[in-house]
């Protein structure tokens, strides 16, 4: 009995083990000739790529945007449904130069150039911008000098701050020893620290950069002696957005991490009874769902489809702080808001929870801290208004009126009755009709 | 008297007589009062939208209960001229009509122009309750609603050319009702889903829906030249961009598409003739 159990016991834990096997196998990776594409998405630089699988690359019209023919290893993972490339083992760039068709006949023809990406304000913030050229390695010479100019300055600082500390302890031992008192002018200043430099600047190398108009096209990778690539030929769709505009992303009071959009005219904003509410305007654009998708997430062979008919607003950079909010009410302008930093700050106890208040960078309560947002702040009583951002000559940005209104919360048995009119009216007619007819067959029967 | 203006009479007649049955009639009534109640239900659930979230942003809230109420109202008339074309031939007066200066244009237009005129009546109580909706909810009746409306009067056509060109088509009433229902609500339904999905965030989306999307969004692409209410998404979106070359393309393409209908429920009847 024992050893069946035990053979039983060997059995279960040899398929569990298989069966875990199976499971953890790496997916299959293949070589492969794909286009690694930075693409521009009217916010900031882009990744993906196409690899053997996808036939058709999307680009935006009248932007710079990379493309790089490269060999690498592919694989498709099921979990997310994309294809992945082990670009950190595997990466070796396909020399030749780009051949750009329209209609069967070619249109252009591109040599790799040098470029990178420079970050004005930090990598992790912001847009960045692409550099070309000389340009390209002019940026990336002044970031290097500047982290050189911020380790000398760094190096400076030390020096100066142990000398600091040196004289500092010659005035303690002075102060012990003497009892000589040194009013604070007479005392040394500390060194002020260098900040390393936000912007950044990335290594320059090499790719196609591609700036096309609207329109179908065909692109390949054809070698020195003017043949195809295998496996380069790809369709490419350069497309633009179908309209631009202002668009708010609109924060209420009571729900500050649930923000809500408005990005035209027509998506008016409700609201119930009074309420206070911080706006933030972006400049945005309007673009087809399923190219966007396709522009950005070309790995993913799921993206965008089934959206070949469907628009999406994309917010693109947030309008100058300058930029003033006016409320108007009856076509008068009522009230004008800007820009301001306000502060989160969480309150103990059961009530909201937080409070939203205006930052003070000279307070001291937010010595330490940042603004936890930048918005216009509206409060707004019951009424019905409209809402337009303006620059500082007063100009009103396109695109960039909404109408706010609140509602009137009316008992639904009003609504309801309101319905049955038309059925009141109706059996009144029929009514009369009977009459009538009665009326009609008693004269002819006199 | 010319033909045309024997025509033009016989429509006048037929229209006129056909006009004052409808507005004598309970159906039209019952029908409003219907689409009102029916509408009333999205109103009430935006109003609670707003009043559950303090803040909402929404796209014209009323467009959607008036485009319900526009749609049962056409449908309603529709499945009238559908099934008054079919009683009259089973009952006779169809070939009783065609002995004397009618033709299958007269009777079609005559048709067509009652339950057109029915219609626009409609449309104008449709719009004065709506209106006191409006100032009841403070629930505003912008361009878009006015764009909604005028759009509607072409949907409504279509919607009736469509009815008499299957009451031409088939040979029995029972049948041309339940295709022209069934026609109807599978445009309604793919009209909505395909809305719905394609106001969905693409990134919450499951492989299985976006599998549904796509069936959904070739069968839309289908049929948006085919169904009545394509040609009203094609107008409502030329109004939102506000251009006026896709406003008059798509308001002309909405009565080419309806002349096309009556135009085929005209040869049908010519072809199929008026005998039971």
């Amino acid at each position: 009995m024992r050893s069946t159990i035990l053979r039983i016991s060997i059995m279960v834990i040899c398929v569990l083990t298989a069966v875990a096997g199976v499971q953890a196998a790496p997916p299959q990776r293949e070589k492969q000739v794909v286009y690694g594409i930075t693409p521009w998405t009217g916010k900031e630089y882009g990744g993906t790529f196409a690899p053997k699988g996808i036939d058709k690359i999307y680009l935006l019209a009248d932007s710079n945007n990379v493309i790089n023919t490269l060999e690498t290893e592919v694989y498709f993972w099921p979990i997310t449904n994309e294809y992945m490339a082990n670009w950190f083992e595997s990466r070796e760039v396909v020399e030749g130069r780009l051949q750009i068709l329209q209609d069967g006949k070619e249109i252009m023809v591109l040599e790799r150039q040098p470029y990178n990406h420079y970050y004005p304000d930090g990598f992790y913030a912001g847009t960045s911008e692409l550099l070309i050229g000389e340009e390209a390695e002019k940026k990336l010479q002044e970031y290097r000098d500047a982290i050189e100019g911020y380790w000398q300055a760094v190096s400076e600082y030390r020096q100066a701050y142990a000398d600091y500390e040196q004289q500092m302890s010659e005035i303690l031992k002075e102060v012990t020893e003497t009892g000589k008192t040194y009013t604070e002018d007479e005392l040394p200043k500390p060194p002020e620290q260098p900040t390393p430099p936000i912007w950044y600047a990335t290594e320059v190398t090499e790719g196609f950069i591609v700036n096309l108009p609207v329109g179908e096209y065909v692109i390949r990778t054809i070698d020195d002696g003017g043949n195809v690539v295998e496996g380069t030929e790809k369709k490419l769709k350069v497309f633009d957005k179908r309209r631009s505009g202002i668009g708010y992303q609109i924060i209420p009071e009571s729900k500050w991490t649930r923000p809500v959009q408005s990005d035209d005219a027509t998506q008016i904003l409700y609201m119930e009874g009074s309420r206070t509410m911080y706006l933030k305007a972006f400049y945005e654009s309007e673009y087809n769902q399923h190219d966007f998708l396709k522009m950005t997430s070309l790995e993913q062979p799921l993206a965008g489809e089934g959206a070949t008919s469907a628009y999406m607003w994309v917010h693109e950079k947030e309008v100058p702080s300058s930029i003033k909010v006016q409320v108007l009410q009856g076509g008068e302008v009522i009230k004008e808001a800007e820009y301001k930093p306000y502060y989160v700050k969480q309150t103990p106890g059961y009530a909201l929870g937080y409070e939203i208040i205006e930052f003070d960078p000279e307070a001291e309560e937010f010595a330490g801290r940042r603004p936890s947002f930048e918005a216009v702040k509206l409060e707004l009583g019951p009424g019905s208004y409209e809402i337009r951002a303006v620059d500082s000559s007063g100009r009103v940005l396109d695109g960039s009126v909404r109408s706010i209104r609140s509602i009137n919360v009316v008992p639904m048995w009003q609504l309801y009755l309101l319905s049955l009119l038309p059925l009141a009216a109706g059996v009144v007619v029929v009514i009369r009709r009977r009459r009538m007819r009665g009326q009609t067959a008693k004269s002819v029967s006199a | 008297m010319s033909k045309m203006q024997y025509r033009a009479n016989a429509i006048n007649v037929i229209a006129r007589r056909d006009i004052k049955s409808t507005v004598n009639g309970l159906g039209i009534y019952v029908v409003a009062s219907l689409a009102f109640l029916v509408s009333m239900l999205f109103v009430r659930s935006n109003l609670k939208g707003v009043t559950e979230n303090g803040l909402m942003v929404m796209v014209n809230p009323l467009n959607f209960p008036f485009f319900i109420a526009v749609t049962i109202g056409a449908t309603y008339l529709a499945l009238t001229s559908t099934m008054s074309v079919s009683r009259e031939r089973d009952q006779g007066t169809l070939e009783v009509l065609f002995y004397g200066p009618v033709d299958s244009v007269a009777y079609i237009m005559a048709k067509f122009l009652e339950q057109l005129v029915t219609f626009l009546g409609l449309v104008i109580v449709y719009m004065v309750i709506f209106f006191v909706i409006s100032k009841l909810t403070n629930f505003g009746m912008d361009g878009s609603f006015a764009a909604m409306a005028g759009l509607s009067v072409l949907l409504a056509a279509s919607i009736v050319a469509f009815g008499l060109l299957l009451s031409t088509l088939c040979r029995s009433a029972r049948t041309s009702v339940i295709l022209l229902l069934v026609l109807l609500v599978l445009f309604l339904a793919v009209d909505i889903v395909a809305g719905i999905l394609n106001s969905m965030s693409a990134k919450d989306m499951s492989v299985t829906l976006v599998y549904v999307r796509v069936a959904v969004d070739m069968l839309n692409r289908g049929l948006q030249w085919i169904s009545p209410f394509g040609y009203l998404n094609r107008g409502m979106g030329a109004m939102n961009l506000g251009s006026a070359k896709l406003i008059l393309s798509s308001i002309g393409a909405s009565l080419l598409y309806t002349i096309v209908l009556l135009a085929l429920a005209m040869r049908f009847l010519d072809r199929r003739g008026v005998r039971k």
